[in-house]
């Protein structure tokens, strides 16, 4: 970097640039990607140096984890939307910077388990595809995330974002969700913080999420000021943003918790108490999403 | 907000300029990004598919464990056994017991136990069984106690 300035004003490219020095722009995507390598071991090297994560690699059902690949092609094409390597304009674009991030994240994974010596000569193919292309998901959300928390884009996608409107604002909630659910449900916790429990305190960890929910989104109004007004009904709010995130949250819990297997074999009300436990760091997630990007 | 950048920043505020500035771009995904974007579409389409393949294709068959003595030395004063649980089966064991016994003449003299966390379907892990006497001397018998499903 030669030419290091301080801008606080960076939009557009100038149209004569990406034309005429495409030296430069080849350099600009390198310098994008060590960022998103550095982005993809942020987010995913304490999920990569967790015992849990690594023991699901060898009993995760092949078609789930295969689904979860494919789903998350869409996720990380939106995420590349409001974040990314760069300013993108059109769907092309954010799903080549989607595959771009995969390939940092399964590269990611595939070295720092190596390193790590969780996978080697004798873990068997069938356990290394699932190791690796099960980290390789977060580590690819850490890759695109990268660039929104220290990249060069942080203005514009602030104005992107501003556009998003209600659909974008779901979608954010639905990423941000699977990541947090994605985090915590390999591990026995939820399910031993659910024998613990009494109807009770689930009952309390329900209000709560919907609470903090709540106050997430009514926060975000405050620094926004857009897809609601501070002024709009409590009710609307409410049911629009909260209701719906809080929906999502546990949605996605069960998901999550369905891919990793740990819904098999478990009564309604079992794997609804896990859900339910699961979806309190869920909905931290999904209203966190906004604020951060 | 501190942005490094690398090129010179111009303003513009012109909706129209900027609409032909978002066209240039579109057209002019550098090179690399594009080798970097199909390998990343090679490994998640391999990935996928290959993961399709097995859980299609997949038998779950009960897990098989067969046994083998690997090695036997002598460390200090016991002596150690090395062995080998190969697991033929399809589905993968947690918490194996392996129990080895040293017998003479029918009579137990010794026992030694081994409990290995997890043995994935088509794979082996390696584990010790500890004896103060000298199992080349006497019978070694290996078995498998039992499991939990993970």
């Amino acid at each position: 970097m030669n030419n290091v300035t301080l801008e606080s004003d960076v939009s557009e490219e100038p149209e004569s640039f990406d034309r005429n020095n495409n030296k430069t722009s080849q350099q600009k995507f390198l310098f994008s990607l060590a960022r998103a390598f550095g982005g993809a071991l942020l987010f995913a090297l304490p999920m990569l140096m967790t015992v849990e994560i690594w023991e699901l690699g060898l009993y995760i059902y092949p078609l789930r984890l295969a689904l979860f690949l494919l789903l998350a092609i869409p996720l990380l094409t939106g995420f590349s939307w409001y974040s990314g390597f760069k300013a993108t304009n059109g769907l092309k674009e954010d799903l080549i910077d989607a595959f771009v991030a995969y390939a940092v994240g399964f590269c990611t994974s595939a070295i720092a388990l190596a390193l790590l010596t969780i996978v080697g000569k004798k873990t068997s193919a069938a356990g290394i595809v699932a190791m690796v292309s099960l980290q390789a998901v977060p580590a690819s959300i850490g890759a695109l995330l990268a660039q929104s928390q220290f990249g060069n884009y942080a203005r514009q996608e602030k104005k992107k974002q501003a556009e998003a409107g209600y659909w974008g604002e779901i979608f954010l909630m639905i990423a941000g969700a699977v990541f947090f659910a994605f985090n915590l449900a390999p591990g026995d916790e939820v399910v031993i913080i659910g024998y613990k429990m009494t109807a009770w305190n689930i009952t309390v960890i329900a209000i709560l999420s919907l609470v903090l929910m709540h106050a997430f989104v009514y926060s975000l109004q405050f620094r926004e000021q857009e897809s609601s007004t501070p002024d709009t009904p409590f009710g609307q709010t409410f049911f629009r943003f909260t209701v719906v995130g809080y929906a999502i949250a546990l949605l996605m819990s069960f998901y999550i918790l369905w891919t990793f297997g740990r819904t098999d074999g478990l009564s309604v009300e079992r794997n609804l108490v896990n859900v339910i436990i699961l979806a309190f760091p869920a909905t931290i997630g999904a209203a966190v999403t906004r604020l951060i990007l | 907000m501190i942005n490094q950048t690398t090129e010179p920043t111009v303003q513009q505020n012109d909706p129209a300029t900027g609409i032909t500035a978002n066209k240039t771009t579109t057209t002019n995904i550098p090179f690399l990004e594009w080798v970097v974007a199909i390998i990343g579409l090679v490994i998640v389409t391999g990935a996928i598919s290959y993961l399709v393949y097995q859980g299609l294709t997949e038998k779950k068959t009960p897990p098989q464990i067969l046994l083998k003595v690997d090695s036997i030395t002598i460390t200090g004063t016991n002596y150690l056994v090395q062995v080998k649980a190969i697991n033929q089966g399809g589905e993968t064991v947690k918490e194996l017991m392996i129990e080895g016994t040293l017998k003479s003449k029918g009579s137990m003299i010794e026992t030694s136990t081994i409990t290995f966390d997890y043995v994935p379907a088509k794979s082996e892990r390696m584990g010790g069984l500890i004896f103060t006497d000298d199992p080349r001397t006497l019978t070694l018998q290996l078995r498998a106690l039992g499991y939990e499903q993970p």
